[in-house]
């Protein structure tokens, strides 16, 4: 509260501007990954003033420091974004063409109108499954947007087929992406390599456990090809070139094994580097090959025998301790089941031949850029210590992102670097929260329902087990994943109705390995059911209309906005566009729906092991003008459909799957016979059913979420993200995942149930990425001089907040390139004038930053401004490649089948080529190449 | 062979069978808080008549028959002494009016939450309030009948599991609602100068809430 003596004027006025009656606790729940930072958000006269860190994290374990205070510019700042002027307050139609900018405020009851309308033409004409919805991880429209989507039978595309945030290379190798570290874990790492990150700028919260590792002696090393903003914090900064971490992975790699410094017993034990592969086909050793009645998925492994002899040894599915000694060298001839002889030796003989031949640290230098005395250090530094990889979502949007994870991974796992405290290597996880997930399943409200929930799953996943016996609790609920996904992969979608078909076959922008053209490795992919179950929308004709929540896909979609305005647009009946503020989407929707803001509903954050809280947002302010919260929108929209349907004489109809669906039943499904049209017992009910799983401590509810805002998670709960940690629940330590693999032995969800460095899917063979290895960025954009790198940018999370003008003022508040100055010189450009970035694709227009911290050849554009911001609303996805890589196509391969967010093709970025040059006075005319 | 009985509350889904059970500690319980919920529910002609007949006494003797932990309520002092209209005022003077009122927002600092706190509660297991009752939420008699539910279907669940999400549910209430508010809900009755009958009936209750809360902590572990 505000005190002292009464003032007067401009002075009173800032005092009140500042004075507040009444405190809420809030959060940003977006994708600001792994974010839940908690703030009290301070109001007066029902609006909110302003918004502090709350700085209230008790401490994890002792001598580690704890997590306050926990916050960022953004999310101080968040409040100035209630009204902002690109604040959407009501509901818009367009009057003009689309992109025209011409809007017509209306009423709720006309908006859901039109867009119900819409929707039943749809389902009438062309069934429910052509209305889509563009999958999204942000928190707060993920319920909603499923929940209502699934009661139609509507279509969600798989949001990492559009993100691609999740390192693909770590779902190769064990079989998840998903294990993470706590935070605090970092502390206790002696090497922490950050790599395809840029803490400083993306980690804002979190980045001092790694920095003040430092002080108990760690070395942090930080990789990139630019001395970023994180750089300054590390004791090393190793400049690799664009796309090639790698040769510099590999050739650390060859060093260690070149040196004897490998972890011979957790190779053995934990990878399939001791499996047999056969001479003549370069495939595993298989049950199948010795005996016609054996399984495909039974492989063996060398065993020591009574000297001179060796055996050969079933390699255990269900555990990964050996009943004999693995043996790491040596060779063997064995019978097949023809009669045939074939000599069969371990993957690491082969992995040694494939890095002495092409990834000694000489060898390498040349692609990498970095000195092979450097290397070696490197090599013999992480054999030697707790090493981490610090990892960001960077490596995943390099066409060859699979190969430099998988080559991070093949490092730690030489060095016996995961499963102990400070190792490791993070993507990204959800999980523990589960009430959601709980409550949207459930066919009655309480208690009874989430134990019928609960019940149902355990009979799954004893299904699961009795099927195969070796599974484990994690791998049968890994398996559940797949049967309960809401999601398909939008690449059949994409390839259908939009530009990317003409992208993807141009045969000289991906990989020159690709051994026929992309539409013959589609039909070969579909004719082999690799993806059968999943392209429904193939079959069903283009989508009609879209429903964009959470998203924004002409800002998001990799190769600018020809691939969906041009191609897929026209097909639309209807796009209709949710959300807080005005987007470069919205600007080419046909309708647009005012949702909430954060602080005006109540949400949680992505609950993420990263953290291992529970971070809650409570209503501070009511919605600004007519703005309704997303599950509010979606039940009046449900209840427009019943209305619209009976005006029009309909009751039913089926989806894609023949299951029918009520008009009139919509909205009482959503909402459970109403159970949770009262937004305060809905997420009331998701608190206790996670109480209810342990994975929240006993008696948690929404007035324990008030009173303390954070509520640490005492258990892993149900969802498969939280038992892919595959460790103990930590109580009074940090969080180590993958203990329960290291420790007890437990299998991974892989192919060979080992992490997997061999894949032997005849298309990896024949791309020879058999084993990890390192290949060229391809010239995605055409042939040109320039890599473009970006990664995001330290004053938005995503396009959020690159409106907000408090944030706008703390740098140049505009978009802008940073190029290196020889670069800017060569073509004549000075600081902040404006140039032309360009390549085959297209080209936008931006200002210069010229810095030397970006090295020659490369340029960054970061991440998060709308296109609008940009002349003739051309922004940096212009130029970007979208290309996906064509070995993602590939199936039918134990844990490389389609995947929810894991496996499936995914459009990417990084190194496409471009070029620049001093803009044009006609910057708004079409910009390309040709110029 | 028990069966709940509520009156402030009503089941959600009244679809669902009700369910006798063989008795035992656990029904003991749920008869003990029935009876409590009797009791505060409200005063009339009958309660005047238990209260004369020592009639309660018999009630409560036959409801702590198979409890697991030393609760004895004794003996109720007779109201014989005092009208029936005397009575029924008493009871409105003391329990509805400002000297102990059996009301439990009005014993915590902010009573339109605890009440929004009780009703999420109540929902959650399966209860609503009760369309024909003219009593809160957060009356007294219908947070007795709330235990009074959950001990039963503690007793009743299929499953170990839900058996213990009830137990849990009563340590829950117990924590955040009975424990909390009853003792001094005990002295302001004391404080009233009210009938003997009244007294005992707030005193024993105290005791039953903290034995039972005792009770149910040391079986959940919490």
């Amino acid at each position: 509260m505000t005190s002292g003596a009464p003032r007067t004027g401009s002075d009173n006025r800032y005092r009140q501007r500042w004075a507040w009656d009444s405190v809420a606790w809030g959060t940003h729940c977006v994708d600001c990954y792994p974010g839940n930072c908690s703030y009290r958000v301070f109001t007066g006269d029902g609006t909110v003033r302003f918004e502090e860190a709350a700085g209230t994290f008790a401490p994890v374990e002792p001598g580690v420091p704890d997590k306050n205070p926990m916050g960022c510019n953004k999310g101080a700042a968040w409040s100035r974004q209630l009204d902002n002027p690109d604040r959407i307050t009501t509901p818009l139609k367009r009057v003009g063409p689309r992109g025209s900018g011409e809007w017509e405020p209306i009423g709720w009851e006309e908006a859901l109108g039109i867009l119900a309308g819409s929707i039943i033409d749809t389902i009438e004409t062309a069934g429910p499954q052509a209305v889509l919805h563009e999958g999204t991880p942000e928190m707060t429209t993920v319920v909603p947007t499923h929940r209502f989507m699934n009661l139609l039978g509507g279509t969600i595309t798989d949001f990492n087929a559009t993100t691609n945030d999740f390192n693909v290379g770590l779902h190769i190798t064990f079989g998840k992406y998903s294990p993470v570290s706590s935070v605090d874990d970092w502390f206790h790492s002696d090497l922490i390599l950050v790599w395809h990150l840029n803490p400083s700028f993306t980690r804002i919260p979190h980045a001092h456990f790694a920095f003040e590792a430092r002080y108990r002696g760690a070395e942090v090393v930080m990789f990139a090809p630019d001395y970023n903003a994180s750089a300054m914090h590390c004791d090393l900064h190793v400049p690799v070139e664009p796309g090639s971490d790698a040769a510099l992975a590999l050739a650390m790699c060859q060093v260690i094994l070149e040196e004897g410094l490998e972890d011979k017993e957790f190779v053995a034990e934990q990878t399939d580097l001791g499996l047999l592969v056969r001479d003549d086909t370069g495939r595993f050793l298989r049950e199948s090959d010795l005996d016609p009645d054996g399984r495909d998925d039974q492989f063996f492994t060398l065993a020591k025998g009574i000297e001179p002899h060796q055996v050969l040894n079933r390699a255990g599915r269900g555990s990964l301790k050996p009943e004999l000694p693995v043996r790491l060298e040596g060779s063997m001839e064995v019978t097949l089941a023809d009669g045939s002889r074939v000599d069969v030796r371990p993957v690491i003989s082969l992995l040694r031949e494939h890095l002495d031949s092409a990834y000694t640290p000489e060898a390498v230098a040349g692609n990498c850029g970095v000195h092979p005395d450097t290397i070696r250090n490197l090599a013999r530094k992480v054999a030697a210590n707790r090493t981490n990889v610090l990892f960001g979502a960077a490596a995943s949007k390099y066409y060859h992102g699979d190969l430099i994870e998988r080559s991070l991974c093949l490092l730690l796992a030489l060095t016996g670097n995961w499963g102990k405290k400070g190792t490791g290597i993070r993507s990204w996880s959800a999980g523990m929260f589960d009430g959601p997930a709980i409550a949207m399943a459930k066919a009655q409200p309480g208690v009874e329902g989430t134990e019928a929930v609960i019940m149902g799953l355990e009979m799954l996943a004893a299904a699961q087990k009795a099927a195969d016996p070796t599974a484990t609790d994690e791998i049968a609920s890994e398996g559940l994943t797949r049967l309960a996904t809401q999601m398909v992969p939008p690449f059949f979608h994409w390839w259908a109705n939009t530009g990317y078909r003409e992208r993807w076959t141009k045969e000289d922008w991906h990989d020159p390995s690709m051994p026929r053209p992309f539409e013959s490795l589609v039909e070969e992919a579909l004719d082999a059911g690799w993806w059968e179950g999943t392209t429904k929308m193939l079959s069903s004709g283009p989508p009609r209309v879209l429903i964009e929540c959470g998203g924004n896909m002409l800002r998001r979609t990799r190769g600018g906005r020809s691939i969906v305005l041009e191609h897929l647009w026209p097909k639309l009946d209807l796009v209709a566009v949710i959300d807080q503020r005005m987007s470069a989407t919205g600007l080419n929707a046909d309708l647009i729906l005012p949702a909430a803001q954060h602080y005006e509903k109540i949400d949680f954050h992505i609950p993420t092991p990263h953290l291992m809280h529970l971070t809650f947002s409570d209503r501070a302010q009511a919605p600004a003008g007519e703005a309704l919260t997303e599950w509010e929108l979606f039940a009046r929209l449900a209840e427009a459909l019943a209305t619209e349907a009976q005006r029009r004489g309909l009751e039913s109809y089926k989806d894609a799957n023949g299951v029918a669906h009520r008009y009139d039943a919509l909205w009482s499904a959503y909402t459970l016979d109403g159970h949770y049209a009262d937004e305060e017992r809905l997420a009331d009910e998701m608190l206790r059913d996670s109480a209810q799983t342990g994975a929240l401590p006993e008696g948690t509810d929404l007035s324990s979420a008030r009173r303390q805002g954070h509520i640490p998670f005492s258990g892993w709960g149900i969802l498969p993200y939280a038992k892919a940690q595959a460790s103990p629940f930590p109580v009074g330590e940090t969080h180590t995942p993958y203990r329960n693999h290291v420790e007890k032995g437990d299998p991974y969800p892989t192919l060979t149930r080992r992490a997997q460095f061999y894949i032997d899917h005849p298309w990896f063979l024949e791309a020879g990425e058999a084993l990890p290895c390192h290949k060229e960025p391809p010239a995605m954009g055409g042939d040109h001089p320039l890599k473009i790198t970006s990664g995001h940018c330290r004053w938005s999370i995503h396009r959020m907040n690159i409106g907000n003008r408090l944030l706008l003022q703390t740098h140049r508040g505009t978009p802008h390139a940073v190029v290196n100055p020889d670069d800017a010189t060569a073509r004549g450009v000075s600081d902040h004038d404006e140039i032309e970035v360009f390549n085959a694709t297209g080209g936008f227009v931006v200002r210069a930053k010229i810095s030397p911290s970006v090295r020659p050849g490369q340029i960054i554009v970061y991440n998060g401004w709308e296109s609008y911001q940009f002349p003739g609303w051309r922004g940096p996805n212009e130029i970007e490649g979208g290309m996906v890589k064509w070995l993602h196509l590939a199936g039918g391969y134990g844990h490389l089948n389609y995947t929810p967010t894991a496996w499936q093709p995914a459009t990417v970025d990084r190194a496409t080529r471009v070029d620049f040059r001093p803009a044009a006075d006609s910057w708004t005319t079409t910009t390309t190449e040709e110029g | 062979m028990f069966i709940y009985s509520l009156s402030g509350l009503e089941l959600k889904d009244t679809g669902q069978q009700a369910v006798e059970i063989e008795e035992n500690e656990t029904t003991a319980r749920s008869a003990t808080y029935q009876v409590f919920g009797r009791f505060f529910a409200g005063a009339d002609d009958e309660h005047y008549e238990m209260a004369t007949s020592d009639q309660w006494t018999k009630e409560f003797a036959t409801a702590v028959e198979l409890l697991s932990f030393d609760f004895d309520p004794g003996s109720a002092p007779s109201a014989d002494s005092v009208s029936k209209d005397d009575y029924l005022a008493e009871f409105a003077r003391v329990f509805q009016g400002t000297p102990a009122i059996i009301i439990a927002g009005s014993h915590f600092d902010d009573a339109e939450q605890n009440l929004a706190e009780v009703v999420r509660f109540y929902e959650y297991f399966g209860l609503q309030a009760g369309d024909e009752s003219d009593r809160p939420p957060d009356h007294l008699g219908t947070e007795c009948d709330f235990m009074q539910f959950v001990t039963f279907k503690e007793a009743a669940s299929p499953s170990e599991r839900l058996a213990g999400s009830y137990r849990r549910a009563q340590l829950d209430f117990h924590d955040r609602q009975l424990s909390l508010w009853i003792p001094g809900f005990t002295e302001k009755v004391s404080a009233a100068g009210t009938l003997d009958v009244f007294n005992w009936a707030a005193e024993h209750l105290a005791a039953f809430v903290a034995a039972d809360h005792a009770h149910i902590r040391e079986v959940t572990g919490g």
